[in-house]
């Protein structure tokens, strides 16, 4: 009962001072809101990243040889790739039925042209499948066309690529690779362009269908990875537990992307703990503005104090007081900078928003190309998470002058003007 | 005289201040009685605030004893000398001290809120209590919606309300005109005489010393004077 009166004044004494009030809570809830909307665009240029990098360079889950990872041998290779896909897709079905599969062979060589030669990382892959994990397919420079299942001669050499080797649609390249014996030197027509706007792939990859790469390495049939890729990029674990329990005794080594792709993870994960470093920051700065305020209040009402411990109240009661106000402000503006949050992430997830301006039509990171354009996307955890630190920080910041309050002689106090 | 409803017996108070020492109590003894209206009186810094705050459990004595309704206050910590405060003393100060987000029916409230009375048997406590000190129908003011008077009535109101054993009034008419004063002296005396509450005041007033019963004279820390009209 005594802290429904205690909560009222509490409550009475915030809008009294309600201008004060006001600028501390508009202070929370703004910096709140802009921890939001910077946590969600993060999220999404995080999800944009990995989705891409993912689609193109591995796989939520992949199946390699073992000891691929760690040694990056391009004669290690998964024997049986369509019976291993098999395998993986009825062990999808029970996990993530929509969950789709494509191998991939990676030959590394040089790539000859009538004027030109060029080293090359060749990419084997079964077009029908690709086109329905990456983006690959799109970025066929016009003229060119995509790869037909079928077409064990052709090729898609990365834009820069084409243009040290000097050659045009239609024009023959010899790739010069170490098969399994001897050396392989197998001709490719060149199909089409792939501008992705990254360095590396623009510059040194190309795509051939799956048995022409195979057939480069003298290893029909295998492959260097078979990728598992999913709408629910949460499943991964599940999956991975799935597809490894379906492989039994093969030599193979069943990872997640963050093992597959270590550097791009890496990225997310430093970037996130930078990120949150800077929140930290802008949380105590807050909190010291809090606990200025806070402070203040209290101070200007000594006197105060100092008569209801004198009427009885007990020094708890006092510290109660001041904790509450702490409490209803950090609830108020913290409410207020979720709703802003919210209405300030709706519409860049809607419209997107450009960084074109100021990064260029792309950026690269970690090999793989982010697209201008971010559309954020909800980080529940990180918002609600920063709601609560928000709201914990005012306590905290009020919790100081509460026990100074707290501490008040009331005859002493009584005597303050 | 009735009942003793305050003790003091050999009561020392010492300050210091610098390195001076001052003696605001020099071994004080003083029985109050049940339903007494007494002042006491005397010239700054001759001790009455200091013995009113000792008597108030707002203040530790250097040594002596003081009881409250037999209660001896000292050795009581923080925490039980509150309690007291809040169950069985009622106070009023010179400059009101309302607290000024409650409303004047809230601040006659708050020492039952405190207590944890229940709802019901607050209202109807405090809006009896407001309409006997002349306050019906302005129990939503503010303080400062209100006159001096009528803040020092809801003073009143809220150091009676509870029903305390004791009511300390420090100065309660030296901000207010000479007719507020009389008016607020009138209501103080009419519930003493009345509901049996006992007063005690520290006071230059000649107003006050005009309607006590008993004054007693302070002079450098001692009782020189102790007067029954």
């Amino acid at each position: 009962m005594a802290s429904a009166g205690l909560l009222r004044i509490a409550a009475r004494n915030l809008r009294k001072n309600l201008r004060r009030t006001l600028i501390t809570g508009s202070a929370i809830a703004g910096g709140l809101a802009l921890l939001i909307w910077t946590g969600n665009l993060q999220e999404g240029s995080y999800s944009s990243l990995i989705r891409r990098g993912v689609s193109t360079m591995a796989g939520h889950v992949v199946v390699q040889a073992e000891g691929y990872q760690a040694e990056q041998d391009m004669h290690m290779l998964v024997e049986g790739a369509e019976s291993t896909e098999g395998e993986v897709q009825a062990a999808l079905s029970a996990v993530a039925p929509d969950a789709r599969v494509a191998s991939r062979v990676l030959v590394q060589g040089l790539l000859q042209s009538t004027r030109n030669t060029s080293g090359v990382a060749l990419v084997g892959i079964e077009p029908s499948a690709e086109a329905t994990v990456s983006d690959w397919h799109e970025k066929v420079v016009d003229g060119g066309e995509w790869l037909a299942d079928d077409d064990t001669q052709g090729v898609l050499l990365g834009e820069k690529l084409a243009e040290s080797l000097e050659v045009e649609l239609g024009d023959k390249v010899v790739l010069m690779a170490q098969g399994e014996d001897e050396v392989v030197h197998r001709l490719f027509r060149v199909r089409g362009l792939l501008r992705t706007g990254v360095a590396d792939i623009d510059g040194f990859m190309a795509l051939a269908t799956l048995p022409a790469a195979q057939a480069a390495l003298e290893r029909p049939g295998a492959a260097t990875m078979v990728t598992i890729h999913l709408d629910d990029p949460a499943l991964v674990p599940e999956v991975r537990t799935a597809v490894a329990g379906a492989m039994g005794e093969r030599k193979v080594e069943v990872l997640p992307w963050q093992e597959a792709l270590p550097e791009m993870y890496q990225f997310t994960v430093l970037d996130r703990q930078s990120a949150q470093a800077m929140f930290f920051i802008i949380g105590v700065i807050v909190a010291m503005g809090v606990l200025n305020t806070v402070l203040m209040s209290v101070m200007e009402r000594v006197r105060e104090f100092g008569v209801m411990l004198a009427l009885g109240t007990r020094p708890r009661q006092i510290f109660r007081i001041i904790l509450y106000e702490g409490i209803v402000l950090g609830f108020l503006a913290t409410s207020v900078g979720l709703a802003l949050g919210i209405l300030t992430t709706l519409p860049g997830m809607h419209w997107g928003i450009d960084f074109g301006a100021m990064m260029g039509d792309n950026v690269e990171v970690a090999g793989v190309t982010m697209d201008a354009m971010v559309y954020p996307e909800w980080d529940w955890g990180g918002t609600f998470g920063s709601c609560a630190i928000a709201w914990l920080m005012t306590v905290l910041a009020a919790l100081w002058p509460a026990w100074h309050a707290s501490r008040l002689e009331p005859v002493q106090a009584m005597r303050q003007v | 005289m009735a009942d003793s409803i305050v003790q003091v017996r050999q009561l020392v108070r010492t300050y210091q201040q610098g390195s001076i020492e001052v003696k605001a109590l020099r071994g004080v003894d003083l029985d109050i009685g049940t339903g007494e209206f007494t002042a006491l009186m005397g010239p700054s810094g001759s001790g009455k605030t200091t013995l009113l705050n000792q008597i108030g459990a707002l203040d530790t004595p250097t040594s002596g004893s003081v009881k409250i309704d037999g209660q001896e206050l000292v050795g009581l910590d923080k925490v039980a000398r509150s309690s007291l405060r809040l169950n069985r003393i009622g106070f009023v100060f010179q400059a009101y001290n309302l607290i000024p987000v409650l409303s004047a029916y809230e601040n006659a409230e708050f020492v039952l809120m405190m207590r944890g009375v229940g709802e019901a048997e607050r209202r109807d406590k405090v809006m009896a209590t407001l309409a006997a000190v002349g306050l019906a129908g302005m129990e939503h003011r503010l303080p400062g919606e209100l006159s001096g008077g009528q803040q020092q009535r809801v003073a009143v109101a809220r150091a009676i309300v509870g029903e305390p054993a004791l009511v300390l009034a420090d100065e309660p008419t030296a901000n207010l005109d000479s007719k507020t004063g009389y008016e607020l002296l009138d209501l103080m005396r009419t519930l003493n005489e009345e509901r049996g509450v006992t007063f005690v005041f520290a006071t230059h007033d000649p107003k006050v010393m005009e309607a006590a019963r008993r004054v007693v004279t302070l002079v450098d820390g001692r009782i020189a004077e102790d007067l029954v009209k």
